[in-house]
């Protein structure tokens, strides 16, 4: 990869790396840390990635950036899934469908956050987002059918209320 | 709303994902059309698709721009690095060696000491008959030798001097006092130059070599110092940067004499 392939990774895939690392980490310091390194490490190893790769090799550098994140934080401040599910318990301040499927996205696992935003932002198959995160393409399908069905019950509690 | 079977939930999932085949998904949708519940739970499940939200934006794309350009400073700093730290490695190495060869050999020094070789200066003879000049004046050192008159001790010796360092390569010594009384008056029958040539080294003296060159002076008869008037021992001694030679110049006669010196 050479100095204008890197500029057009850099003006093709940096907002939507940024999105990625900023719905999972709701941290747009940390974010955009990530991103820096990930294309930091992309030009240190432009030898060995091929200009078309470019794209999956960001995403598993920040995915892997913020799995660190992730354990970094879960070290400091545990807290269980439930826990973060009656944080995210819809009430009435909750407008737009958006903002509600936004709050109701903090609330899953970092898993199943992390595949199905690559799933619905970026498009990726089941098999490019096992690339991504090292699970196999069953394990993929399993965490999105999950954070699905978790953000289904959570619009669906919120239409009781309504 | 009643929960839908869980199966239900599986198909609605695919179809949504696009898993299902193109009859599947004709099927399920006819189904989805017929049945409330189901269609609820569809446009539920279909609610938690995300949309992409095109306002974020990284900031900062000037500073990914200049990554390139940061790093090949970075790696021209870091190429320079590395070559000071194995300059100063091999400095560090080279300077640990050199101290402990120098340990060592101040160590070995107290073992064994190996006398230098030495290297005696050639001296060659020079014809009596060249006398000194105007001209070649210059090229000579006096000396007269100094008279042993109360040294019983040796009473061989009839004069002694010694020449350090001479600065020039021609030694001229004139007769001492004693030999021309000597002469003179014709009762030495014998007299005798021993000129000893050190070189100038730190030895010990046990192990000091030296060249000696003798001149029987009186060896063919008494008449031919008288024609000389004036005998002169001229001696060439070959210096050389190592080699400052210590001349050591003894006059030697018979016993004879020398028992008539001291009367």
């Amino acid at each position: 990869m050479n100095e204008d392939q890197f500029q057009q990774c850099v003006t093709a895939f940096s907002d939507g790396l940024y999105r990625f690392a900023l719905k999972n980490l709701k941290d747009s310091d940390e974010a955009k840390e990530i991103v820096q390194s990930s294309f930091e490490k992309l030009w240190l190893h432009r030898n060995k990635v091929d200009h078309p790769k470019a794209k999956g090799y960001l995403f598993t550098m920040a995915y892997h950036l913020m799995a660190d994140f992730w354990k970094r934080n879960k070290k400091m401040m545990p807290t269980s899934d439930n826990t973060a599910m009656q944080k995210a318990a819809p009430s009435a301040e909750y407008k737009g469908l958006k903002e509600l499927l936004n709050k109701a996205l903090d609330s899953l696992p970092d898993i199943q956050r992390a595949v199905v935003i690559l799933r619905d932002y970026e498009g990726y198959s089941y098999d490019e987002i096992g690339s991504i995160t090292g699970l196999n393409e069953s394990q993929v399908k399993v965490y999105i059918f999950r954070a699905r069905q978790s953000l289904k019950t959570h619009l669906g509690s919120l239409e009781a209320i309504l | 709303m009643k929960d839908i079977d869980e199966n239900y939930s599986i198909l609605l999932f695919d179809l949504l994902e696009g898993n299902l085949s193109e009859q599947g998904k004709i099927n399920l949708l006819q189904q989805i059309q017929k049945d409330k519940n189901l269609k609820h739970e569809y446009e539920l499940l279909k609610a938690t698709f995300l949309i992409k939200d095109e306002n974020i934006l990284f900031p900062h794309k000037n500073v990914l721009l200049n990554i390139p350009k940061r790093n090949n400073y970075l790696i021209l700093f870091k190429k320079y690095a590395t070559v000071a730290a194995a300059c100063l490695f091999i400095f560090t190495g080279i300077s640990y060696y050199m101290s402990r060869k120098a340990i060592s050999l101040k160590n070995n020094s107290n073992i064994s000491i190996k006398s230098p070789e030495i290297k005696l200066p050639k001296i060659e003879k020079l014809p009596l008959t060249a006398k000194r000049t105007s001209a070649n004046n210059a090229d000579f050192i006096q000396y007269n030798p100094t008279p042993v008159n109360n040294d019983k001790s040796n009473t061989e010796i009839l004069a002694v001097t010694t020449l350090n360092k001479p600065d020039s390569n021609i030694i001229s010594i004139m007769p001492a006092a004693p030999v021309y009384k000597a002469i003179n008056t014709g009762l030495m029958e014998e007299i005798t130059y021993i000129i000893n040539v050190y070189p100038e080294l730190k030895t010990p003296v046990s192990n000091r070599k030296k060249r000696s060159i003798h001149y029987p002076l009186l060896r063919f008869g008494r008449t031919m110092i008288a024609n000389l008037q004036l005998p002169e021992i001229k001696i060439k001694i070959q210096k050389s940067k190592n080699i400052i030679p210590k001349i050591n110049i003894q006059i030697h006669t018979p016993l004879n004499y020398a028992a008539y010196h001291e009367n």
